[in-house]
């Protein structure tokens, strides 16, 4: 190659500097680095390098031995490079060693690599043999790379004179020569060696055989000019031998001077300079073999395409598992980037002018695009706005005026370089389509194009546990979680069942995954309270294959006994919580909760509340695994909590929580949206669709996993923010744990503290903290006095005529919870306390032992209800002969969520056939000798039936057996009407409460008379019985047909 | 999207919410589920745009209130933004607890007045929804011909919507429902509420309950038939007016007693007598 100068400029041939530029820019580049008069580039012929990353290389104390796939993968890399030779190993040093070096060398052969094989060793038959060996067994020609110490204080040290070195030295190179290997001489410490000595060993060397001779810095002592002085020297001596000998260059780094000794050493004459990926080697290593090549290109002495120099390096990286430091020159991540202003100011203009030439060299003496990279333009706070501009430019996004202005604002209150995804979150994702922005657990695919579905939190919940390959799914009815179970039922290979009570269903699954395939369990907040005994234990023993436990709270109580916040239940446990705030999230969540659980070993809690669970939004659908069943594996010591095994487990739940914080701390559920640094919000769950809704513009901590908290995560948001402001549902549980740590932050002040959240509140809170302004006046309307129109018992329910009696009987009614806790309200207001599942029977037996009750005490309680919690307390009834009569309102099925079956109800969740427990029986079973079953449409009977039953001492037990007539399917008899001329207006069917009479416009005597609606009648007969005057009569020309 | 549990609400909703997914918006909803069945207040919230966050409305935000009942379409416009539509059927399901005033008699059941809706509303679109659907071939397709009206005040074209009813209902029903839809869609609609106030009498005064303690032997049958939960029997067995002002005047103690042993006289001589009707 040849060396042009137009003016002051160099110019290069092969493209360096594009043809155009030679007249334009001449004068653009002042270059100092030109040779001075005296001083040549290399020897005619060129430079070689060798390479001795796997030999030397692997010597460095912090390496890790690569595996041959990755040493031959390094070895293409060097071929890549032009590299003429490498180091393939030190194969004396055992059989292991030997093998890898047959291996690379069978690789050139078979991969007919260009790259020329050497082996190292001492000069040693022991060493030198099995490098004749590597040869003969693979015909690559290898030469023998032999060392020996050279340095007085070597001799010294070993206890070595001249005579034995040349006599070793003699013998070793004849041995290498008779074994048909060509021989590079090494003296080790040739720097620090006397001229004499070298010049007797190198000229025995030769006149042995060896062409090629190399000095070895091999502490790293030498300075460019020690180099020159020394090659030079060499150079002479090889000149006196006469033979056609090279000298090669090996430098160590020992001074930071191995990139200048290696230059010195081809200044000098040497014809080879030895280097290694990364400069890795003996103690801090050899001279790096990537900066040198990028030295000789841009000194001109080679001439080769580098751009696969970075591959090169990351391939050594990972094989020695070196870590490749941010600003190591030219390779490393800070090489080619800039967040200063003015830098990237001046890198943009060039770019405008589209000039990459120009931009990869106006601010860098190293062009980037030559060696495999490009300019990076960063934001951090010393950027400009042009960085912000070059960072958007640089992606192909829009720099729009405002956009720009944002990022800006952000970068010069940061503290740091902004990361990619920190500014990404001030591009909106364009449209619903545009998920690829959303952010996902990475190496999940978040579906494939055209397979999304507006779903439920719930079917979403179901879909992600299918789409893990969850096998059992148990669980218990309860509003707002029912539908899960409901939705997995609709897969196949999915044994799905409802259980009598969460507990069952939360052992039930434990079960399954102990026996090795993953499982679920549904239940309502209270629900979990039933399942808690085993959830306890069960972060002790942790699971066989992925349990998941899906709790859907219902702040606001629409359909429930209290409003309690299940998140204290993962402290109180200590195991994970995952919070979705949306369909699809409640899916990939689901689906990632049965990897936490498999990789942490313990159960894993999903929780969310109504407005996810009832909530519509579109998710995408992901592949479907199937995982291999684990099978069970005995361990006693794991599974069986007797206090010393119990013991012993116990420090694994709290390490575990270590790790899970850290987990955490990295997942990108973990998400964080840089707004205006004002205001930071920590939230999770639904409270934050809320947030972003009212108040877009703060910034945003999400917490995917809510339990453990990943405080550094939530400190470092906390320290980039003005205020923190916590929101959340019900209790301030993420508000006391952020004080707890030492965080300033308002919460509860301004959110509430009870009921649900909505954007309303959300909204209300942000103004009395002063982060919005209020909105005006007219928006605001006070909500008019309407009727209020509570649930009541449908028309025709079998529950009604049991509630009547009772009250008209002066019954104490402990009640219970499902349908018939209606019947507490107007007009039946026949219940007089309801608290928890099974607890009408357990309270009716304290109330009779009180003997402070007026009249006699009856629990009622529904099929389900009994089956799930009745049980043992109607055993209770008995072992204690409580004066008191239970019940039983058995419609078939569990009604209020919408018609569950049960084991009483003779079908499965699919719709089988089951086998049903005959409740009746059961309670003879139990020691209940007054047992009897009545048709709770016939009110004569129920009455009777109910009088003396409660006139008996101890317990009884009162079934009615009519079934639901809305679920699963509606019954409907022929309807009813109101003869009008007939009606008295007494309002005794009024009493009733049924839905489908109600007043007309008629009267009778100052009262209004009533009429049926025939569509909504089921045709009971109750109201029928009831009139005195007999004006309910069968509606004339019913037909059968009507139901639908 | 509010209506009473057993209209069809949460169907409708899920046709809506088809409809505009198809129509490329990003959609989410709230539903109610489980006590909805039992006559309870069913509503969801349909939220449609490029990215929705919260799946609920914020009070004065909702474009449209399409109430499938009539005290519903009262009951929620405080959510309906100033200027806003309200598309609302007529139907009148009047709730038990609206009929429990046995005083002065008076219906809890708001009085069918539109001008309540132009308080808030910009554009008040009343039909009979029932009526019609039972006049195009079936009254269960009701909520289908609110979906029509509806439509006109959605952004998503006519063949969104058809396709989601055909995917958002039973199949048996997709064709009497697409033909409530298109009905709706074309018909005109009303400006005021068809029905009447019924006139409210004037606040009467109780009956005389007179007993005659000395006949009545305790047989407890008229305690027992009351309908008020009026009477009682004291210690000694006989028959007393525990609450009196809840006395009505029906008489049934009075027709029941084998021994004549109580009897109601009424307050004034106007209302007297059996089959006198008043209004």
């Amino acid at each position: 190659m040849s060396d042009r100068t137009v003016g002051r400029l160099q110019v290069r041939d092969g493209g360096v500097v594009p043809k155009q530029r030679t007249g334009a820019s001449g004068g653009l580049l002042h270059d100092w680095n030109q040779r001075g008069r005296g001083e040549g580039g290399p020897v005619a012929g060129g430079v070689e390098l060798d390479d001795e990353t796997l030999r030397d290389g692997l010597q460095s104390p912090s390496v890790l031995r690569p595996t041959i796939a990755q040493k031959i993968e390094l070895l293409h890399r060097m071929e890549a490079l032009q590299i003429d030779s490498a180091d393939l190993g030190y194969p004396g040093a055992g059989s292991q060693a030997l093998e890898d070096v047959v291996a690379l060398a069978d690789e050139i052969s078979k991969s007919r690599l260009k790259i020329r094989a050497n082996c190292a060793g001492r000069t040693a038959e022991s060493d030198i043999v099995p490098m004749a060996e590597a040869q003969q067994r693979t015909g690559v020609p290898i030469e023998a790379a032999v060392f020996l110490g050279s340095s007085p204080i070597r001799q010294f040290t070993e206890g070595w004179d001249m005579d034995f070195l040349l006599r070793t030295t003699e013998e070793a190179v004849r041995l290498a020569r008779s074994l048909e290997m060509d021989v590079m001489y090494v003296t080790e410490d040739t720097t620090r060696a006397r001229p004499s000595d070298l010049r007797r060993l190198y000229t025995a060397a030769i006149e042995a055989g060896a062409r090629r001779i190399c000095i070895a810095d091999t502490v790293g002592h030498a300075t460019p000019v020690g180099v020159r002085n020394l090659v030079r020297f060499i150079g002479k001596v090889v000149e006196d031998v006469g033979e056609p000998v090279k000298i090669d260059w090996h430098g160590h780094r020992d001074r930071g001077l191995d990139i200048p000794n290696a230059l010195a050493a081809i200044q000098a004459g040497a014809h080879r300079v030895h280097g290694c990926a990364l400069g890795i080697g003996e103690r801090v290593g050899n001279t790096a073999m990537d900066l040198l090549l990028v030295n000789l290109k841009l000194l001109g002495w080679i001439e080769r395409d580098l751009s696969d120099l970075p591959g090169y390096c990351q391939v050594a990286s990972e094989a020695t598992g070196v870590a490749i430091s941010p600003n190591y020159p030219v390779i490393g991540k800070d090489a080619f980037e800039t967040s200063t202003g003015v830098h990237a100011a001046a890198i943009l203009k060039a770019l405008r002018k589209g000039d990459r030439w120009l931009a990869n060299r106006v601010y860098s003496g190293v062009p980037a695009d030559e060696f495999g990279r490009e300019q990076v333009i960063s934001v951090g706070p010393m950027s400009g706005k042009a960085n912000v501009v070059g960072w958007l430019v640089q992606r192909g996004l829009e720099a729009e005026p405002d956009t720009v202005e944002r990022i800006f604002a952000v970068a010069k209150t940061s503290d740091h370089v902004l990361e990619d995804d920190e500014i990404l979150e001030y591009l909106r994702p364009a449209g619903r389509t545009d998920r690829s922005a959303w952010d996902v657990p990475e190496g999940v695919e978040v579906f494939p194009a055209g397979e999304q579905a507006l779903l439920t939190g719930n079917e979403a919940v179901a879909r992600g546990a299918y789409e893990a390959g969850v096998r059992v799914a148990s669980g218990y009815p309860g509003t707002p979680s029912t539908e899960i179970l409901e939705a997995l039922g609709r897969f196949e290979d999915v044994d799905v069942g409802w259980s009598s009570n969460e507990k069952v269903g939360m052992d039930l699954a434990l079960g399954a995954t102990v026996g090795g395939v993953r499982a679920l369990v549904t239940m309502k907040h209270v629900g979990l309270n039933v399942a808690s005994d085993t959830l306890m234990t069960a972060a002790y023993t942790g699971v066989g294959a992925g349990l998941v436990v899906v709790v859907a709270d219902d702040p606001g109580m629409h359909s429930s006994q209290n409003e309690q916040d299940s998140r204290v239940y993962a402290r109180f446990a200590g195991v994970p919580m995952l919070e979705p705030s949306d369909s699809h999230e409640a899916k990939e969540f689901t689906r990632l909760a049965f990897e936490i659980s498999e990789e942490f070993d313990t159960p894993v809690l999903i929780r969310y509340t109504t407005r996810i669970a009832h909530g519509r939004g579109v998710v995408g659908y992901g592949p479907v695994i199937q995982p291999d069943p684990r099978g069970f594996h005995r361990d006693p010591a794991k599974y069986v909590m007797l206090p010393s095994n119990a013991q012993r487990r116990r420090p694994i739940v709290l390490e575990r929580l270590e790790r899970l914080e850290k987990y955490a701390h990295e997942s990108p559920i973990t998400r964080v949206e840089m707004r205006d640094p004002a205001v930071g919000v920590v939230t999770a769950g639904i409270a934050y669709q809320y947030v972003r809704e009212v108040a877009p513009d703060v910034s945003v901590l999400k917490l995917g996993v809510s339990h453990p908290l990943p405080m550094e995560r939530i400190r470092a948001f906390a320290e980039r923010v003005g205020r923190v402001l916590v929101v959340e549902e019900l209790d301030p549980l993420l508000e006391d744990a952020l004080r707890a740590a030492g965080l300033r932050v308002e919460g509860k002040e301004h959110f509430p503290r009870m009921g649900e959240l909505g954007p309303d509140a959300v909204r209300a809170g942000f103004e009395s903290a002063g982060v919005l302004s209020t909105r005006p006046e007219e928006i605001t309307l006070a909500s008019p006095a309407i009727t209020p129109r509570p649930p009541v018992l449908c028309a025709g329910c079998p529950h009604a005529t049991p509630f009547m009696a009772l009250k008209q009987l002066g019954a104490v009614v402990s009640g219970d919870i499902g349908c018939y806790t209606l019947a507490a309200l107007s007009p039946l207001s026949a219940m007089d306390t309801c608290v928890a599942m099974g607890s009408s029977i357990g309270m009716a037996i304290g109330l009779a032992k009180s003997g402070g009750t007026s009249g006699p005490v009856v629990a009622t309680i529904g099929d389900s209800t009994f089956l799930h919690a009745g049980i043992p307390a109607l055993i209770d009834a008995v072992y204690s002969q409580a004066d008191m009569t239970v019940v039983i309102l058995d419609n078939g099925t569990t009604a209020m969520t919408g018609g569950q079956p049960h084991a009483a109800s003779g079908t499965t969740l699919r719709g089988a056939d089951a086998a049903a427990v005959d409740i009746a029986e059961l309670c003879r079973s139990v020691g209940v000798s007054d047992v009897r079953i009545v048709d709770p449409y016939e009110l004569g009977e129920v009455y009777v039936a109910l009088e003396e039953a409660m006139a008996r001492p101890g317990p009884s037990v009162v079934i009615t057996n009519r079934p639901c007539v809305e679920a699963p399917t509606k019954i409907r008899d022929h309807p009813f009407e109101v003869v009008a001329s007939a009606c008295i207006a007494c309002q005794l069917c009024m009493n009733v409460g049924c839905p489908s009479i109600t007043w007309t416009d008629e009267w009778f005597d100052e009262r209004r008379k009533v009429t049926i609606d025939a569509i909504s009648c089921t045709g009971c007969t109750v109201c029928a019985q009831m009139c005195p005057a007999g004006a309910i009569i069968p509606v004339a020309g019913w037909e059968e047909s009507r139901v639908g | 999207m509010v209506g009473v549990g057993g209209q069809g609400v949460v169907m409708a909703s899920n046709v809506v919410a088809g409809a505009l997914l198809r129509a490329g918006h990003d959609v989410k909803k709230s539903e109610v589920h489980g006590m909805a069945q039992r006559g309870g207040v069913v509503y969801s919230h349909v939220r449609y745009g490029p990215r929705v966050a919260s799946p609920l409305l914020e009070r004065g935000s909702a474009e449209v209130v399409l109430a499938f009942e009539w005290a519903e379409a009262l009951r929620w416009l405080p959510y309906l933004a100033p200027g806003g539509t309200v598309i609302a059927s007529v139907e009148r399901i009047v709730p038990p607890v609206a009929c429990a005033d046995r005083r002065t008699w008076t219906s809890g059941y708001p009085a069918a007045d539109a001008d309540a809706l132009r308080a808030r509303a910009g554009d008040v679109r009343l039909v009979d929804a029932r009526s019609v659907a039972a006049g195009l071939g079936n009254a269960k397709a009701a909520s289908s011909v609110l979906l029509g009206i509806a439509s006109g005040a959605l952004e998503a074209p006519e063949a969104a919507w058809e396709e989601a009813i055909r995917e958002g209902v039973p199949p048996r029903a997709v064709d009497v429902n697409l033909a409530g839809f298109r009905g709706g869609r074309d018909m005109p609609f009303l400006d005021e509420h068809p029905s009447t106030a019924p006139e409210l009498p004037s606040p009467r005064v109780p009956p005389l309950i007179q007993i005659t303690p000395a006949w009545c032997k305790g047989c407890d049958i008229c305690v027992r038939f009351c309908p008020e939960a009026c009477l009682a029997l004291d210690e000694e067995e006989k028959v007393v007016a525990l609450r009196p002002e809840v006395c009505t005047g029906c008489r049934l103690c009075e027709f029941l007693c084998p021994d004549f042993a109580i009897a109601i006289v009424p307050a004034t001589p106007a209302a007297s007598g059996n089959g006198e009707r008043r209004g």
